[in-house]
């Protein structure tokens, strides 16, 4: 476990220094200057050059990118040109809303996953309806999805709320970040529930196609474990067929969904940017639109940085999952 | 049917290996506990969540007596607010409302008014501006503005040297004689000196005491990325983000107390998402971002009130006379007969445009001076394209502005019905500020919707299309042109200075590198019962401290 762990933290490094390399020489082919970015519309003359060489891009090439790679490994990752931060500060800021939406669709994700794999496995009444629903819901576009969810459920029927994480000021902003835990933390109850109610639609848009996907896996997975002989013995023992499913089946077919999750993670990253912008979320998704649109090429490289981080992460605990669910899985 | 149920009782009641031993049952029992009780929180939590939410209401009288609450919304969160560094635009309304300057502009006219300036005079060589300051006149902090607090402010900016900076370099010492006097001598004269007084972006002032108090290592830049130290009518009492900000009404304000005393503006980049919260009644108005149909709709909608204000705010075609087959004259005058501007306008801006009929942005020239309505008539352009070897065009646009797709998406349709082979670009605002000077970097055409500075013609024409001009977005270079706008800038009197834009204004039509297609009106719609205000020089926001319900 050890050596997997230090496997993984290894080519976590490489992966970020190579990231690092990739966005520092499209930075540099851009044809985009960042103190027009810095600047704005006043970027001109004296300005010009002293906010230039303030950021250090007067200096040779060689000189900036070693600059900059001291700098990420000592964790500043330099200055937001349209913020005007630390691209530091606003990673603390904007990643913790967009944790809170990533764990929750994950959840909502592996749930409907665990549901529409078990029911349409066992050949439940409503599996068929049940798998007609979520695999058109996973067909729609994100936006699409986004949209509709906010005329129905919060137009038409009122049920939820449109934009934001909460409609209430002054919300506490520690330890965790995450507002919904924050808020149990600090004992208050009727923000739990405003910030759940905030988060039911996002990540339910996000989460629907990894669930269909995963819950496809598994659906698969649980079938030919139905068959096999560890199966027909538990029956033969008397079991009921959910104890069946349940005790036997399921952990055998952990595996290949267990894989599944791991690459749905990343679409999910893809997808955040677009459910952030629709409902109004103060995550990671809305500040890469805002970087992007505005050629803050320091916002993006500590963007692609933590979301590479956080993918590498996420994907190794499937792999302890897995093996820990399956030991003929070894870590390698 | 009783048989069956008697066979199902005694399947039921044949000992299983579950219940064989009681004390494996307790025990399963006592492990389930906990998951049960995480599935009926679980399960609760969700029922909650999907209750009724929470419908406010507000825009019109409300709340506790004298207080009102008007909500609006920002598709982003825009610049740092403090005044030396901000040259943004969607929160041009933010800044007015904290920030006030010299001068200010009345209502939608560009007729100048004072603001911390009761008066001026200038002296013959037009280097010396002497100021008389308002009296009573406090910071949000409650300190007094008075001439050191004007040098102050000033001299901040200048050495911040950020946002619209360009509106002081020409400043070269500032003088305080007494409290309220504030005189100010000039390097070169500035026709345009006491027009910069008024632009959203023009120099403002902050609280010397809140700038020190808070200066780090940086002026205060940092302090006030969240904060605010200005005289304005409202007081920043929370900036959350991308999230949200609110002002409350400053109570020692010297002019007439606002109607709304507090302005909550959410940040919602989905403008589809503010007309559905416009519509459930959790926003008050929408100023900007409302596509031509939205418009269309709110106005037969009798809940709300659409209007459509003037702005300096204009969509202009420029073709890059520098490169391709645009350097040919006469191929730039066929497509600008070729171009339909009621169609472009009609299509893009929908009823928030109009074709214009000057050449230099509504509001800058008197009505009649430097008219602009060229022929429609593609057949000179389709016996052109017919000839050309290389027809390929590319078209583009900035991707922050979706009237501009569309304008550039009518161009490139009458364009290949010409006979051109024109294709469009989207790009960003960034990429598009760095053209000027790289005429190379730049595409053969533009289509760019501008908010200038100021209502005075020199906004234009020094930026825009001056050689040297920091927005020359097409890098055109006409040297007679370039000549006319610098003496124009030097001329000792209004009118000269007018008649002389007059002659550039026909010189750059006659080159046709850049026009205008679409004077834009700013589209405001808000909830029946609001009065809504605007600025001129404020395409996208409302005027908070004269919106008033009604």
């Amino acid at each position: 476990m050890t050596t997997f762990v230090l496997k993984r933290l290894a080519s976590l490094v490489v992966l970020l220094v190579v990231l690092t390399a990739v966005m520092f020489l499209l930075q540099r082919v851009s044809k985009t200057d960042p103190i027009v970015a810095y600047l704005g519309r006043g970027a001109t003359g004296p300005a010009a050059a002293q906010a230039r060489h303030h950021l250090g891009f007067d200096r040779p090439l060689i000189v900036q990118y070693v600059r900059y790679v001291d700098d990420v490994a000592h964790g500043n990752l330099q200055m937001s040109l349209h913020t005007h931060h630390p691209v530091m500060d606003d990673l603390k800021t904007y990643l913790p809303p967009t944790l809170e939406l990533l764990f929750t669709a994950l959840g909502l994700s592996l749930i409907g996953a665990l549901i529409l794999g078990t029911v349409s496995a066992m050949r439940l009444p409503g599996a068929g309806l049940l798998r007609l629903v979520m695999v058109a819901g996973a067909a729609a576009p994100t936006f699409l999805l986004g949209q509709l969810g906010v005329v129905f459920f919060y137009r038409r029927l009122g049920w939820l709320p449109a934009t934001g994480q909460t409609s209430r000021n002054g919300v506490p902003t520690g330890p965790t970040g995450f507002l919904v835990l924050d808020a149990l933390f600090s004992g208050d109850w009727p923000l739990v529930m405003d910030a759940v109610k905030h988060l039911v639609m996002p990540a339910a848009c996000l989460a629907i196609g990894p669930a269909v996907a995963i819950g496809r896996v598994l659906r698969s997975s649980l079938m030919s474990s139905m068959d096999a002989d560890y199966t027909r013995t538990a029956r033969s023992k008397g079991l009921r067929e959910s104890a069946v499913v349940l005790r036997h089946a399921l952990r055998n077919a952990a595996s290949g969904p267990a894989q599944m999750t791991g690459l749905q993670v990343g679409f999910m990253f893809a997808g955040i940017v677009v459910v952030e912008q629709i409902f109004a979320w103060p995550g990671l998704g809305s500040y890469t639109v805002g970087a992007i649109t505005n050629s803050d090429f320091p916002a993006i490289v500590g963007v692609s940085l933590v979301a590479g981080a956080v993918f590498v992460i996420l994907n190794a605990a499937v792999d302890i999952f897995q093996a820990a669910a399956d030991p003929r899985v070894a870590l390698q | 049917m009783a048989a069956a149920a008697g066979a199902r009782a005694a399947r039921h009641s044949l000992p299983t290996r579950r219940d064989a031993s009681p004390t494996r049952k307790a025990l399963v029992s006592k492990r389930s506990r906990p998951r049960i009780i995480g599935l009926v929180l679980a399960l609760s939590l969700l029922a909650a969540a999907c209750g009724s939410t929470t419908k406010s209401t507000s825009g019109g009288a409300g709340g506790t007596a004298g207080s009102h609450l008007l909500r609006i919304a920002r598709t982003i969160q825009d610049m740092s607010p403090d005044p030396a560094v901000w040259y943004g635009a969607p929160a041009n309304d933010r800044q007015m409302a904290l920030y006030e300057g010299l001068y200010t502009s009345e209502g939608s006219t560009a007729t100048i008014i004072p603001q911390l300036a009761l008066s001026h005079t200038v002296s013959a060589d037009g280097l010396t501006y002497t100021f008389k300051l308002r009296p009573g006149v406090k910071f949000h902090d409650g300190t007094a503005f008075d001439a050191a607090a004007a040098k102050f402010s000033w001299a901040r900016a200048i050495k911040i040297n950020q946002g619209a900076s360009y509106m002081l370099a020409g400043v070269k010492s500032m003088d305080t004689p007494d409290p309220l006097t504030f005189v100010v001598h000039l390097k070169a004269r500035d026709n345009t000196f006491i027009d910069y007084q008024t632009s959203p972006y023009g120099p403002k002032f902050v609280s010397p005491a809140v700038v020190t108090a808070h200066a780090g290592k940086d002026d205060a830049q940092t302090w006030l990325q969240t904060h605010d130290a200005g005289t304005g009518p409202y007081t920043l009492t929370s900036l959350v983000n991308d999230q949200a900000e609110q002002m409350d009404a400053f109570a020692g304000y010297w002019g007439p107390k606002p109607y709304y005393t507090t302005i909550k503006t959410s940040i919602i980049p989905n403008v589809t998402t503010q007309v559905l919260q416009l519509r459930q009644g959790e926003l008050d108005v929408i100023s900007t971002g409302l596509t031509p149909a939205d418009l269309t709709s709110f106005q037969s909608d009798s809940a709300f009130t659409t209007k459509f204000f003037p702005a300096v705010w204009t969509t202009f075609i420029m073709l890059n006379s520098n490169k391709g087959i645009f350097k040919d004259a006469k191929l730039r005058a066929a497509v600008q007969q070729a171009l339909d501007p009621k169609l472009i306008t009609e299509g893009a801006r929908g009823p928030a445009g109009s074709v214009p009929d000057q050449f230099t942005p509504y509001g800058m020239l008197p009505a009649g001076k430097a008219p602009f309505s060229p022929s429609h008539d593609p057949s000179v352009l389709t016996a052109l394209a017919s000839k050309l070897a290389n027809k390929n065009v590319t078209i583009e646009h900035t991707i922050s502005i979706p009237a501009d797709a569309q304008a550039s998406n009518l161009v490139q349709t009458q364009l290949q019905a010409a006979g051109l082979n024109a294709k469009v670009v989207a790009t960003n605002d960034t990429t598009m500020l760095g053209w000027p000077g790289k005429p190379n970097d730049a595409p053969d055409i533009s289509v760019i919707s501008l908010n200038l500075d100021t209502a005075n013609p020199a906004s234009y024409f020094q930026a825009y299309l001056q050689s040297k001009g920091v927005l020359n977005i097409n890098s055109t270079s006409i040297p007679a042109g370039d000549a006319l706008i610098d003496k124009a800038m030097s001329a000792t009197t209004p009118a000269v200075a007018e008649s002389t834009f007059e002659q550039a204004a026909t010189l750059y039509m006659n080159s046709a590198t850049t026009w205008p297609v679409t004077n834009c009106l700013s589209g405001i719609v808000a909830k029946k019962g609001i009065v809504v205000a605007h600025k001129l020089l404020d395409p996208y926001g409302i005027s908070f401290a004269d919106t008033k319900a009604g």
